[in-house]
């Protein structure tokens, strides 16, 4: 789907299954505290999140950069399409923060068992996962909108619906996340 | 012209077989001329049709070609071009009409004219149906050209031979045979004048001897 | 290859598509007065700079080729690798084979006008390396001769390495054996046909070849049509002249979805075999018009300009697509296209033909 993209985010996936393997082999060796589990979890929503993220904007950027140095007046609309896949960064980076306020590392006090380790751990999941996928489609269609814009300027607000779309799986995602943390995490 | 001679019998009678031999040289040229003017006329009808249909032919080749170096790029042409034709060889003979030498032309080796069953010589992949017909068109000119060449000779050397043939007939038409008809009437009232002054003379002598 | 590094190329060329010209403006350019008037209308366009320098109008040929050679300098410019671009333009390179071919191996006298000047390898360049033939009547040193020549596309876009490899390890080697089969055609049937022949059969089998290698399918499936659709014209053009099945296999070009073979075999067998090959594929309908006419002994004009507009048709599908290179190599088609249009106005007008015949010909625009 990606090129050679592919075999990279292939890569990713396996180191990703082989940090989850130790992290359960460690657990269960009782060598992982609750507090190590729980730090994961919020780390991989960040990262996931965040790479869904940088690739897309990054991808979108360099589309808008092509249009913009043959038609700089374009540049207004096409930066609301490059910043679009940019949500999903910032809901991994809200749902990461929001995990940390729940474990306590503000409160001074972290004592976590396995069991709420792993609670934060999986409440996290959501958002980290859908942030990635949503992230890369999200910026396939950003970059498909900007040709809307390039050929027809007065139709960028359709341009902006199409993504938009996508959006709403990051933020079912965030959301998820968000209620997990709040209401079914037990601390 | 005007020809004087010296009024005697003998020339009156050379006067009047000249006038023969023009008279019948006059027939003869006129015959001729004649004869020419329809081979003439026939030749120079084939001629104005051929000339009509090549100049058609050749203006639509000329339309094909135009069309084919618009659709092909110059050097795309140049390159299909560049291999040219086969040579067409001709021979040239020559055939008498009325005694006027006339060429008559023959294609040996047709090269590329249309009959000569032959590929074209250029790859089709990378040009189009209007190079074909094009070359086509001026292939088959070529032929019509030759047989136009051949005819507009023809009829060159034809009129050309009509236009003296009939100053000849004019010539002898109103210059010498008028001339000659009139030198020899000359020579015959001279001759009756003389036999008359002669006769005259002959009956005054006669008178002067019966008077005395 | 990774699409998404074609990012901003395509964001480039959506722009760039919006400079060509559309059917809209070909009409109007048809209805200009004269060569003059169409030429002063193009002004403002990209081929303005160039059509402005010339001094006689009439040459406006060259100045369309110049044109068209800056425009795929410039999108090789912002393109991420060169490898698809070069390999579109390859075709000029074996076009100038062409006419080396012609020169060495036919003995024909060269003409400058038939060198393009678009080509990756300089022609003289190509010429130097072919001119030491070995005693087989291969240019025996021609990889090594031309591995060191230089390339007018590298030089200028920063591309230099990635194109010097690629003439040396792509380009070179596929003329060098395609000019060996042209050799060898071009003594098995002593003619130019041959060799012209056997050159575009090597161009299109390398092109779709290193396409498909490189895992650009789509820009394959685009060859593949080009395939087709070209041994669609090759075929009506036999038929209308009546060439010898034998000499018909000879000259299909490869690499499209029906075999050379499978079309010389049909071609062997009549029109109705040959119809029952193309009911497989989506050029029936064209096959059945260009049939007709044949039949008809009609020309074959308007039907080859059916044929180009299929292609540009197939072409366009890229226009669909935000990524990748095929949008990029999509406009470098559209661009060619419309210098041929410009050709089909500005020669019309040159020939004073009128504007129904002009129209009639121009091509489906890219745009």
């Amino acid at each position: 789907m990606f090129g050679g993209l592919t075999s990279s985010i292939v890569a990713l996936g396996f180191g990703l299954v082989g940090l989850v393997v130790l992290l359960v082999v460690f657990a269960f060796g009782g060598m992982l505290s609750g507090n190590a589990i729980a730090l994961a979890g919020a780390g991989f929503a960040v990262f996931l999140a965040g790479i869904g993220s940088t690739v897309g904007v990054g991808v979108a950027g360099e589309k808008a950069a092509g249009i913009t140095a043959e038609d700089p007046e374009k540049f207004g609309r096409l930066l609301l399409l490059q910043a679009l896949p940019g949500t999903q960064g910032i809901y991994g980076f809200l749902v990461g923060f929001l995990a940390m306020f729940r474990m306590g590392a503000f409160a001074g006090g972290m004592n976590l068992t396995p069991d709420q380790g792993w609670q934060i751990f999986f409440a996290c999941l959501p958002v980290a996962v859908a942030g990635l996928v949503s992230g890369l489609y999200q910026a396939r269609v950003s970059v498909a909108g900007m040709d809307i814009v390039a050929k027809h300027p007065e139709e960028s607000g359709k341009a902006l619906i199409l993504p938009a779309m996508v959006e709403t799986y990051a933020v079912l995602g965030l959301l998820a996340s968000v209620l997990l943390l709040m209401f079914a995490v037990r601390v | 012209m005007e020809i004087r001679v010296n009024a005697t019998r003998q020339e009156l009678t050379r006067l009047k077989a000249r006038l023969k031999t023009a008279r019948r040289g006059h027939k003869l040229l006129k015959d001729k001329r004649d004869e020419l003017m329809r081979e003439f006329l026939a030749l120079i009808d084939e001629a104005r049709k051929l000339r009509e249909q090549v100049d058609a032919k050749l203006s639509a080749a000329y339309r094909d070609f135009s069309m084919a170096r618009a659709v092909l790029s110059s050097a795309v042409l140049e390159e299909s071009l560049m291999a040219g034709r086969k040579p067409v060889e001709v021979s040239v003979r020559f055939r008498q009409i009325m005694n006027v030498r006339v060429p008559e032309i023959e294609i040996d080796s047709p090269g590329d004219l249309p009959g000569a069953p032959a590929v074209p010589p250029y790859g089709f992949a990378a040009t189009s149906s209007d190079l074909d017909s094009a070359i086509e068109a001026f292939s088959g000119v070529l032929v019509d050209m030759l047989r136009m060449a051949e005819l507009e000779k023809k009829c060159e050397l034809l009129a050309a031979e009509i236009e003296k043939t009939r100053r000849r007939v004019n010539a002898l038409e109103y210059v010498l045979i008028p001339e000659l008809e009139r030198a020899a009437k000359d020579v015959q009232m001279r001759l009756s004048e003389m036999e008359r002054a002669n006769a005259s003379r002959l009956m005054r002598i006669k008178e002067i001897v019966r008077a005395h | 290859m990774d699409e998404y590094n074609w990012a901003s190329s395509v964001g480039h060329v959506r722009i760039l598509e919006l400079g060509l010209l559309t059917g809209a403006d070909f009409s109007k350019l048809a209805e200009t007065e004269d060569l003059r008037a169409a030429v002063s209308a193009l002004r403002d366009t990209d081929y303005g700079k160039q059509l402005e320098a010339l001094g006689n109008l009439e040459e406006f040929g060259p100045a369309l080729e110049r044109a068209l050679g800056d425009e795929y300098e410039y999108v090789l410019s912002f393109s991420p690798e060169p490898g698809p671009i070069l390999c579109f333009l390859s075709k000029y390179d074996f076009h100038n084979l062409k006419v080396l071919a012609k020169e060495l191996l036919l003995g024909m006298p060269m003409e400058p006008r038939a060198v393009s000047p678009l080509s990756i390898i300089p022609f003289d360049d190509l010429r130097g390396a072919c001119a030491v033939i070995g005693e087989d009547g291969i240019p025996s040193l021609l990889p090594q001769l031309l591995e060191r020549a230089r390339s007018r596309y590298g030089a200028r876009n920063g591309h230099g390495e990635q194109v010097a490899s690629f003439v040396s390890k792509d380009l070179v080697p596929a003329l060098v054996n395609t000019f060996e089969e042209a050799r060898r055609q071009g003594l098995e049937e002593g003619g130019p046909f041959g060799v012209d022949s056997s050159i575009d059969r090597g161009w299109m089998s390398w092109v779709s070849g290193y396409y498909r290698k490189r895992g650009y399918e789509l820009l394959a499936n685009f060859a593949a049509a080009e395939a087709d659709l070209t041994n669609l014209r090759i075929v009506m053009r036999s038929l209308f002249h009546g060439l010898d099945p034998a000499v018909v296999t000879k000259i299909l070009l490869p690499g499209g979805t029906i075999s050379p073979r499978d079309i010389g075999d049909a071609y062997a067998a009549g029109p109705e075999a040959l119809e029952r090959v193309y009911l497989c594929v989506r050029w029936v309908e064209l096959f059945r018009r260009g049939l007709e006419r044949v039949q008809r002994r009609e020309s074959l004009t308007e039907w080859e300009k059916e044929c180009e507009d299929t292609l540009v048709e197939i072409y366009r599908m890229a226009r669909t697509r935000a990524l990748g290179p095929e949008p990029v190599l999509g406009f470098l088609y559209g661009k060619e296209n419309e210098v041929k249009n410009l050709r089909i106005v500005l020669s019309g007008k040159q020939s004073l033909a009128p504007k129904e015949r002009i129209l009639a010909r121009i091509r489906r625009s890219y745009a």
